[in-house]
């Protein structure tokens, strides 16, 4: 290795002092070991390979100074020293200089190896400095996106970075800039979409917006929460960080939708400011967003503060809750007809009514605004003649009630695995089971940090050993299983639906625990009297395929209804109480009906008590559960 | 094997919809891979941006420097860009007579922090001058704001719009 560097380091173009200077930096930084530090490493973002290799994530050829960069630490290294003594005449009158390109290396091998200026010279890098300059940092805060309106689709949130500046005021932190990692797709095809977006065919990039598009996209466009922590990093420690994004700016690491996804390499930022946080290291098979503020929590000292930014929809919905009936009725005429605003109703409204009444709904029409035109900057009539009679009134709240939160921080919430061991027993036996499910929340589960009234199952496989017949059966695998409850709301008539796909073990069959293939899609309705009450309604109609050489002519076709609740008995207590009937009228043609009572008793935040009593035609089973999340 | 696994799914999945976002790019997770917001079917985020109004380039796309005590100065483009991305909901701010936007707004204005209540009931009586009309841009718009400060005597001189 020692033989390879001398032959390695004579740079072309350099003077005998200057490659002298290089051979003593390179024996140095040897001697130190530095292409092994943990530092380097980050910089680079060398990770260990399931082979034990060492590899680099970062997948653009230009973030790397020497063509084994990617895999070989210590050729890099020199590499880059080398890159250093480069004179402007060599890398050309347009190009950047690489003291400029890998800033954050500069500054790190500088701190370690104390650069001698006058046998290195220090180059200028203007652009650099007038994007710091222009960025003007003095906070870096996380910002967590949460979910919208029980869409599972936003179920797993988002993160992004915001730079905060130096100077701008508490209430102008729409002029910050939000620090956004994504895949740039380039196809409009689904299933390449998804399968480029699974198996890392997009480019992932970093990119800097002014806060405010952001917050138009995820507040108001979206109708996100956002939970921003405001993170303790010295001025330095800024300053890293930043030098390393400008690093990572013009280059790419291959998108991976589960593991090297928007909030891993975000964390990878925020190792690179204090090393002393280990932060992806963690992360091994999935990374979701909401474990990734988490990862932050067991670091005492890094959140300053967290704020809670209100979506659009929640700050309507703030103004909804002080309402009185009658100004919700009128509130919700005018939703449904701007032309009410001329009406008795309204005008015998007090100054003070009009303007809550006015104000829920202005969020209102900017919300669908938005969703019609997507930018939102033109105002239609109805909504103008609004905005004008609210100008009129000149009133404005003097004592605004505290913000009322929509959502719950991520970080309170359970871990997103399970385990669930479990005993029970049915009409012939007692059994042993075991659960595992590698994501992500059940409607019984806690619900804080997490979207209300939400499933999402993953690859949850759930084995039995019954001690009668001695046998070991999968009782049930399900490769996805979703439920989206959306209650009733008179402004939004969204339906709820759900949908799972597994294997399951049908009761009504009596065929000695054997399993069909099972596919399952339904449409309802959800009622909750109000948005914080305990107890939730809800109503499917599901249509249902099984499969299985048990069944007469192997498949059975049918569907049925479902009635169900859910029930906060305490915080920690819930109840879900459920009826189903199901008739397959093609196929095997049979029917069975089913009553289910499951409760959960949280213990802390990631330990749970379960007990669930399943009734089927014919067959009874009750099985007690502890879960853990992880 | 669970990437294997999610692929079927897609493939399972019929109708889809793919569902260009005006703002931003993919998002993140299997949720935004795989499930949109209408019931069942597979809508995709797909990162197209509008080059004329969104750069998605690496750098800074926008930006406000040299921050003094009086507020900020702020180039006659950026005000523009920020007026036209929050355009409605600066008109909901100044008919309100509050709110982070127009807070914003009127820094970008020059208005110092104490001003700010001013600024806002300003806004809030002029509205109808400054949403002047259904087609009202967002420049126009702008070019109101500014008017509508310049003949308020006390705003006139605290605030230094660029």
């Amino acid at each position: 290795m020692i033989l390879v560097w001398l032959f390695a380091s004579n740079i072309f173009g350099a003077s005998p002092d200057q490659n002298a200077y290089l051979n003593t930096l390179i024996k140095e930084a040897l001697q130190k070991n530095l292409p092994q530090d943990r530092y380097w490493h980050l910089l680079l973002h060398y990770k260990k390979t399931t082979f034990g290799k060492i590899e680099s994530q970062e997948d653009a050829p230009a973030f790397f100074n020497s063509p084994y960069g990617k895999s070989d630490p210590q050729a890099e290294l020199i590499a880059t020293l080398e890159s250093f003594f480069k004179t402007s005449e060599t890398i050309g009158s347009n190009q950047s200089h690489p003291q400029c390109d890998f800033a954050a290396r500069y500054k790190w091998l500088k701190s370690q190896l104390s650069f001698d200026p006058a046998k290195l010279p220090e180059q200028r890098c203007e652009q650099l400095e007038t994007w710091l300059k222009d960025l003007n940092p003095e906070r870096i805060t996380l910002v967590f996106s949460t979910y919208f309106m029980n869409n599972p689709a936003s179920m797993f949130g988002h993160t992004l970075l915001r730079i905060d500046r130096k100077r701008i005021g508490a209430d102008q932190k729409l002029l910050n800039y939000g620090v956004n990692y994504a895949a740039n797709a380039d196809t409009t095809n689904a299933l390449m979409y998804m399968l480029k977006g699974v198996f890392g065919g997009f480019k992932g990039t970093f990119s800097v917006f002014p806060y405010y598009y952001k917050v138009q996209q995820y507040s108001n466009l979206e109708s996100r929460d956002l939970w921003e922590y405001e993170l303790n990093f010295t001025e330095d420690q800024i300053n890293s960080l930043l030098l390393h994004l400008w690093e990572l700016g013009g280059n790419y690491f291959n998108y991976y939708y589960f593991q090297e996804n928007c909030s891993y390499h975000l964390l990878s930022l925020l190792e690179v400011a204090n090393p002393d946080l280990h932060l992806t290291d963690q992360f091994l098979f999935q990374v979701i967003p909401g474990d990734t503020v988490k990862a932050l929590i067991p670091y005492d000292t890094l959140i300053a503060k967290r704020v809670y930014r209100p979506s659009l929809l929640s700050q309507m919905n703030n103004k909804r809750l002080q309402m009185t009936e009658q100004e919700k009725e009128v509130f919700y005429r005018l939703a449904k007809d701007p032309s009410q605003i001329d009406k008795e109703d309204y005008r015998n409204l007090s100054v003070s009514s009009k303007a809550l009444v006015l104000d829920a709904y202005l969020d209102y029409a900017q919300y669908q605004n938005m969703k019609k035109t997507r930018t939102a900057e033109s105002i239609d009539k109805e909504t103008r003649k609004i905005l004008l009679e609210r100008s009129k009134l000149d009133y404005r709240r003097t004592d605004p009630p505290e913000l009322v939160p929509f959502s719950t921080p991520p970080e309170l919430g359970h871990g997103s695995a399970q385990v669930r061991f479990g005993e029970g027993a049915n009409k012939k036996e007692t059994f042993e089971e075991i659960s595992i499910r590698p994501a992500y929340h059940d409607l019984l589960a806690k619900d804080v940090g997490f979207g209300k009234d939400s499933q999402i199952l993953f690859l949850e496989t759930t084995v039995r050993y019954y001690n009668e017949s001695d046998k070991t059966k999968l009782e049930r695998f399900k490769l996805l299983d979703i439920v989206s409850l959306t209650p009733y709301d008179p402004l939004f008539k969204k339906i709820s639906w759900r949908l799972s796909l597994g294997v399951d073990t049908p009761k009504d069959l009596h065929c000695g625990y054997c399993n069909t293939y099972e596919g399952k899609y339904g449409l309802g309705i959800t009622y909750r009297p109000n948005p914080f009450s305990s107890i939730l309604l809800y109503s499917f109609i599901d249509v249902e395929l099984e499969l299985s050489r048990h069944l007469d002519q192997d498949y059975r076709f049918g569907g049925g209804p479902t009635v169900g609740t859910l029930i906060d008995i305490t915080e920690a207590w819930r109840a879900q109480i459920s009826g189903s009937y199901l008739n397959f009228p093609l196929g095997d043609r049979s029917d069975y009906y089913a009553v289910s009572v499951n409760q959960r008793y949280a213990l802390n935040q990631n330990l749970e008590l379960r007990a669930e009593f399943n009734l089927t035609s014919g067959w009874r089973e009750g099985v007690v559960m502890v879960s853990y999340y992880f | 094997m669970k990437k294997l696994m999610l692929a079927i799914v897609g493939i399972l999945m019929f109708s889809p919809t793919v569902f260009a976002a005006g703002y931003g790019e993919a998002g993140c997770g299997l949720g935004s891979l795989i499930f949109g917001s209408t019931p069942g079917f597979v809508q995709i985020f797909a990162a197209t941006t509008n080059a004329s109004t969104y750069s998605q380039g690496f750098g800074i796309t926008s930006g406000t420097s040299n921050c003094d005590a009086k507020g900020f100065d702020v180039s006659q483009v950026e005000q523009e860009k920020f007026v036209a991305h929050n355009f409605s909901g600066l008109a909901k701010e100044m008919a309100t007579g509050e709110g982070e936007q127009l807070a914003t707004l009127a820094g970008m204005l020059g208005c110092p922090s104490v001003k700010q209540t001013q600024f806002n009931a300003t806004a809030q009586r002029n509205y109808g001058a400054i949403y002047a009309s259904d087609t009202t841009s967002p420049t126009e718009m702008l070019t109101a704001v500014k008017a509508v400060v310049a003949r308020d005597q006390e705003l006139s001189t605290a605030c230094s719009s660029h």
